[in-house]
């Protein structure tokens, strides 16, 4: 916890330790058959730029033209089972090493974000589903709204984690932010 | 002084009920909560406030608002102490302590005010005129002697403790200023809906919207009011950000403001900032910034006891109290009967109202009459007279005599100047507006409006309704529609008046630019001296340039110059405005990037195994990598370095490698988009295969080194080095996007996914085989530049890359970044009995130039394939980045520098990179150049040090012996010059 | 500054990283040196409206055209540089 020891906290970041990010990037004309794959197994929509799909603990974000990132904050998906499906429609690459994920919650959370990334995320116009890849301070992250409560979903480079942590820690104890691990979501 | 002896008996926005405590230069005080310190001070009768910053003259509150150019004091001590503030927007805080500048030893009897005797000496320009003679004078005498008298208050110097953060917030319509146009404009675009930040500098919202009305009005004005707060704040769209204050403005009229979270309190509250910087993107931006009143220049107008009128009527309305008991208003604008009308109504005596008009106007005949005031009309106050302590009389020309009339305030008014300056910022120069009378915004960007006094709208009502049009003009071009609020018709509010500056000349100083000093002799001195454009004159007097920028002063200035001149005001300009409107801390732009924080810090995945082994880091751009392993306290890197370059070439070590930039390159075009980036051909390379590979930059220079690795016939692995991770993926991205659009293929970072660890020396392969999972390492099954995906300590998948960057039996081991500490535990435990040791950069730079190995000295941007005699690599074959320009004369010039390995001639001396290399007898300079050295070590192999280096004709000139030469430390050292790869050239090692 | 990204929308310009001119076009091995050399080195600096490169570094990774107006900084439109090429 970060912050004033006595306040209630009023905002909650969570690393998801167990999580598991892949990348699908279909080749030429594979989208259709990537997304049907997707749709069959997990019961997840192909993301349209800017948007995210969730399904329980599991998600499909948009990860730039042609690219989406598998993220599964529980760590059930095996990369073997996706490389046996799509081996030569897409190119699949694990990052669950090189990704970390942390959900960040509760009535204080926009004004925590606010101060960390520039994008708009006031909830008329960010609503669950939407989310990208920008900047926070000088490193690059994925935010993506899940649900109203509210509750956002960033993605970071691993190398980059200590940062990203502590700029939370720094944004989020002016409302006595709690802070804590989770190994399996 | 008596206790708050100018404080009304009732009235006032002030809380009558919460008294507050507070010190001004060592004395106690007492105020309410809403006072400024400059009302509190005013309350308690205090007159003299500061010392001005060039003649020490006593200086009191001229003003109620931003623009104060004399009352500025140094607030709170210790490392909380800041100068400059302004006492009229410092908000009283219970137990606040406020020092005045400027002054030794005291306010009251200031030792510096001797400066005035000096005079006729600092007039304008004198710092162009004077401290040239002698010139050696300068550096020892009169700068350290300007230093120590400049300035107007101090820094602490001590470390800030507060904590500054920023935030972002975007919305349709900021409104900046809440005063009647803006509230109007927010009630209109409020109640369509729009998203709307309403933004003021003040801690409460209204500006002069009820100071500037009639008395008569003021019940009514303070209903609006109230009712339009309630409004807005009920408005779930509609933010309302008071105590910030918009600094600046961007292109596409994107804001930055500064809230002052807490500088109204003692200290922040715990893990609270003091400030915050809100960067604001609005579609739409209404400027609704107010107007600021204009001084008249005369003779002695700097004494404490002269005020600007419209400030006198706020002490009055808004903080409760006199200002003066005897009044003497001089005034060319109407606004001043308010004035008039406000004291009166206080019980305050007017003694006189001095109007330059010949005829006066009605409002200001009617405001004499009511309050008993003698109206001169067709007269100037020529001169204040006065002491510190204040204000006695003023001496007035009327019908071609002069009188004085004793009085212990001036309050004075030359008209009000519409408040621009965000309109201004983006470089759209204001244009004079004679109908206004006054300098209007023009060439506004697009989506933005000015609205209400700052409009040229100077009555409260005229000033709110053009704030709601402009909120629904900006509704209208948001595609949406609001209803405008009913505003009062507060008619007969007096905004006329005539242009006055300057009141007819008499013996004394006449201040125009107060916080800076400037007069109007000095003014009239830069025309008559040739600075005739507004520019020069700014830079030659400095008028303007304080940190009031001056606000009270710069139209004044335009004003009198068009007089001197003889030329229409319309002809006049004012010089530039830039930003800020007001001060910012340092602290609000640096944020929370303090310290070791001002930028990232990257971290490899065996950053804790390394601190485990006591490494000592080096900053490798954003990086920590580990530099050397000490095995004892002080041991210096030297020792460790050569310990650790030893145990890799005599048995193993293991070096953290992970920092390479990593990119997965897959898909059916994945090859032949290798083969256009790099020199050599990367098509031909087997499954199972890694080749080291150069790029170029289309210039033909090189721009990156690495290793690819073929892991499947679609699949490769791209390795780059550290510091260009960032640049070749950029690259590489414009190579894909732009030159290959059509290749089917696609690309990933995976820098951060995969720990690497390279394995190095004799032992290695016996190491290594301890944690492999079912795998042959031998020579023949997996030779030297081979790849490989394997599962290591019972289940862990990785990939093993037989590489060598040292120069010995090497692998590079890569293992997904989670499981990286526990691998390398794994190794290190399993080399026990090799006694394995980690090794570091240094070490790495020993061994790596023992082997020739281009890096970082030698891929400086400068050199090309060739240069590193690596120019067979580049394929004749096909089309690559850099192909071309490569071949050019000049970069296949024989003369060029190439190359070469060096080494000492004396086994006992050492040279360092950058040295440069000449024949061994040539003189120092430049025109005999042949080269420089990239990269020294020292070699435990050879026992001296070893150098590679760029040198002209290098491959012919093997065996010879040249100099090299620092000039930096003055050192030259005889060198002989060698084959680049001084340790096993037959590469018998990275083969065994 | 803020650049609209085709995918990710408006952003401030922190998140791209510009190369200059769009202009000029890669030559082909065919072409004489002297085309190289312009293509490489040599730029029109225009006052006025401009195609500029940006790579949105910071998000999709995107090369983008923006075309921009480089004396009153008002921006006119952005292309993807991906579909202008092919």
């Amino acid at each position: 916890m970060r912050g004033a020891a006595h306040a209630t906290p009023t905002v909650n970041a969570a690393w998801l330790r167990g999580a598991r990010c892949i990348t699908i990037t279909p080749f030429r004309e594979q989208q259709a058959a990537c997304a049907a794959w997707l749709a069959q197994n997990f019961d997840l929509a192909w993301p349209k730029a800017g948007r995210i799909v969730v399904k329980g603990d599991l998600a499909a974000a948009w990860n730039g033209p042609g690219d989406i990132m598998l993220i599964d904050a529980k760590g059930n998906v095996s990369i073997d089972q996706i490389l046996s499906a799509l081996a030569g429609k897409a190119a699949i690459v694990d990052q669950s090493s090189g990704r970390i994920v942390i959900r960040l919650a509760g009535e204080k959370a926009r004004r925590t974000l606010m101060k960390l990334v520039d994008i708009d995320i006031d909830p008329t116009v960010f609503k669950p589903g939407m989310g990208g890849i920008t900047a926070l301070h000088h490193m690059s992250v994925g935010v993506f709204k899940i649900a109203d409560e509210p509750i956002f979903w960033l993605h970071a480079a691993r190398t980059y984690a200590s940062d990203v942590w502590h700029s939370l820690a720094e944004a989020g104890e002016e409302f006595s932010i709690d802070m804590q691990v989770l190994d399996k979501g | 002084m008596t206790h708050e002896s100018n404080r009304l008996p009732q009235g006032g926005q002030i809380d009558r009920r919460k008294r507050i405590s507070f010190r001004f230069d060592r004395t106690n005080y007492t105020g309410y909560k809403g006072d400024t310190l400059a009302s509190a001070l005013i309350a308690n009768g205090v007159k003299l406030v500061g010392r001005s910053f060039k003649y020490h003259r006593p200086r009191g509150i001229l003003s109620a608002g931003a623009e104060e150019p004399n009352a500025l004091v140094e607030l709170r001590t210790g490392n909380r102490r800041e100068p400059n503030l302004r006492a009229t927007q410092v908000e009283l805080y219970d137990g606040l302590e406020a020092s005045s500048q400027n002054n030794w030893p005291s306010l009251k009897y200031d030792l510096l005010s001797l400066n005035q005797l000096a005079g006729p000496l600092l007039s304008a320009g004198f710092y162009y005129k004077t401290f040239m003679w002698p010139a050696k004078f300068w550096e020892k005498v009169y700068e350290p002697l300007i230093r120590r008298a400049a300035g107007l208050g101090r820094a602490s110097g001590l470390p800030d403790p507060d904590i500054y953060e920023k935030a972002t917030l975007h919305c349709d319509v900021l409104i900046v200023g809440a005063g009647a146009a803006g509230l109007a404009a927010a009630l209109t675009a409020g109640r369509a809906g729009a998203r709307v930040i309403l933004v003021e500098q003040d801690h409460v919202l209204g500006g002069r919207l009820t100071d500037d009305l009639p008395t008569q009005h003021q019940s009514e004005g303070h209903t609006w009011l109230a009712a339009a707060q309630d409004e807005l704040r009920a408005m779930p769209n509609v933010e309302i950000m008071s105590r910030t204050s918009v600094f600046s403005i961007y292109d596409q009229n994107a804001v930055v403001a500064i809230e002052k979270v807490a500088d109204h309190c003692i200290e922040p509250a715990p893990f609270s900032p003091r400030q915050r910087m809100w960067r604001i993107y609005p579609q739409q931006v209404i400027v609704a910034t107010g107007s600021i009143e204009r001084p008249i220049a005369f003779a002695n107008n700097d004494r404490p006891g002269v005020m600007l009128a419209g400030a006198v009527r706020t002490y009055l309305r808004r903080f409760g109290t006199k200002t003066g008991e005897r009044i003497v208003v001089f005034a060319s604008h109407d606004g001043a009967a308010l004035t008039v009308e406000a004291l009166h109504a206080a019980g305050v005596t007017v003694v006189a109202i001095v109007d330059p008009r010949e005829n006066s106007s009605p409002a200001m005949i009617a405001a004499a009459e009511q309050a008993g005031a003698s109206l001169f009309r067709d007269s100037a106050v020529i001169a204040a007279h006065g002491t510190a302590d204040g204000v006695t009389a003023a001496e007035i020309t009327t019908q071609g005599r002069t009188l004085t009339v004793q009085c212990d305030l001036i309050a004075m008014s030359g008209g009000w100047d519409p408040v621009i300056h965000l309109a201004s910022f983006l470089g759209q120069k204001p244009k004079w507006n004679p109908e206004m009378q006054a300098f209007a915004a023009i060439n506004l960007p697009k989506g933005m409006q000015v609205a209400g006094a700052a409009a040229g709208h100077f009555s409260s009502e005229t000033a709110a309704r053009s704030g709601a049009d402009a909120a629904s003009h900006a509704l209208q071009a948001l595609g949406m529609a609001g209803s405008q609020p009913a505003i009062p018709g507060w008619q007969g509010e007096p905004v006329q008046g005539s242009l006055y500056f300057v009141a007819p000349s008499r013996s004394g100083k006449s201040f125009v630019d107060f916080q800076n000093d400037v007069t109007v002799d000095d003014i009239t001195l830069a025309q008559r001296e040739g600075y005739t454009s507004v520019e020069h004159t700014k830079r030659y007097t400095t008028l303007g340039m304080a940190t009031d920028q001056g606000k009270t002063a710069n139209v004044v200035a335009a004003g009198l110059i068009a007089e001197i001149r003889g030329v229409p005001l319309a002809q006049g300009a004012v010089t530039t405005f830039r930003p800020p409107y007001t001060a910012v801390t340092i602290g609000t732009v640096a944020g929370r990037a303090t310290g070791k924080h001002f930028r990232p810090t990257r971290y490899s995945p065996l950053h804790a195994w390394c601190v485990q082994m006591g490494a000592v880091f080096v900053e490798a751009g954003p990086w920590l990598r580990a530099q050397y392993y000490p095995q004892r306290a002080g041991e210096s890197w030297f020792d460790a370095a050569l310990r650790e370059a030893r145990q890799v070439r005599q048995s193993v070590g293991l070096c953290d490698v992970s920092t390479f930039g990593k990119i997965d390159v897959q898909g059916p075009d994945a090859a032949r988009f290798l083969d256009f980036v790099y020199a050599n051909t990367m098509s031909t390379l087997p499954v199972g295969k890694a080749r080291y590979g150069v790029m170029l930059r289309e210039d033909g220079f090189v721009l990156d080194d690495g290793t690819v690795s073929r892991l499947g016939a679609d699949h490769f692995l791209v390795t780059t080095t550290t510091a260009n991770a960032g640049r070749v993926m950029q690259h590489l991205e414009f190579c894909a996007q732009i030159h290959c659009p059509d290749y089917d293929f696609a690309m990933s970072s995976v820098s951060d996914q995969w720990a690497q660890i390279a394995i190095a020396g004799p032992h290695a392969r016996d190491v290594l085989r301890t944690i492999v999972d079912d795998f042959d390492l031998s020579n023949e099954a997996f030779p030297f530049m081979g790849c490989a995906t394997l599962s290591v300590c019972s289940g862990i998948t990785a990939r093993l890359f037989r590489i060598s960057f040292s120069g010995e039996l090497a692998y590079e081991l890569a293992v997904p970044a989670d499981f990286g500490c526990a691998v390398i535990e794994a190794l290190a435990k399993a080399g026990q009995n090799y006694g394995i040791l980690p090794y570091g950069t240094e070490a790495l730079t020993m061994l790596r130039v023992e082997k020739g190995h281009p890096a970082g000295g030698e891929l400086n941007g400068q050199t090309t394939a060739r240069d590193l005699g690596l120019g067979k690599m580049m394929s004749s074959k096909k089309d690559f980045v850099g192909r071309v320009l490569a071949g050019r004369p000049a970069l296949v010039d024989p003369a060029r520098p190439i190359l070469v390995g060096l080494k000492p001639c004396n086994a006992d001396e050492s040279f360092n990179a950058g040295s440069h290399l000449l024949e061994r007898d040539a003189p120092k300079v430049i025109e005999n150049d042949l080269g420089y050295i990239t990269s020294t070590a020292f070699s435990h192999v050879f026992n001296h040090t070893l150098g590679l280096g760029l040198l002209q004709r290098g491959q012919e000139r093997i065996g010879e012996t040249i100099m090299a030469y620092d000039p930096v430390r003055s050192k030259a050292v005889l060198v002989e010059v060698c084959h680049p790869i001084f340790y096993d050239p037959e590469n018998s090692k990275v083969k065994s | 500054m803020r650049l609209n990204c085709p995918y990710c929308g408006t952003r401030s310009v922190n998140e791209f990283v510009p190369l200059g001119s769009a202009s000029p076009k890669r030559p082909t091995l065919a072409e004489p040196i002297e085309r190289w050399i312009d293509y490489v080195y040599f730029r029109d600096n225009i006052a006025g409206e401009h195609d500029e490169y940006f790579y949105h570094a910071m998000g999709c990774r995107s090369w983008l055209i923006v075309t921009r107006n480089t004396v009153t900084h008002e921006i006119i439109g952005t292309k993807i540089a991906r579909e202008v090429a092919a």
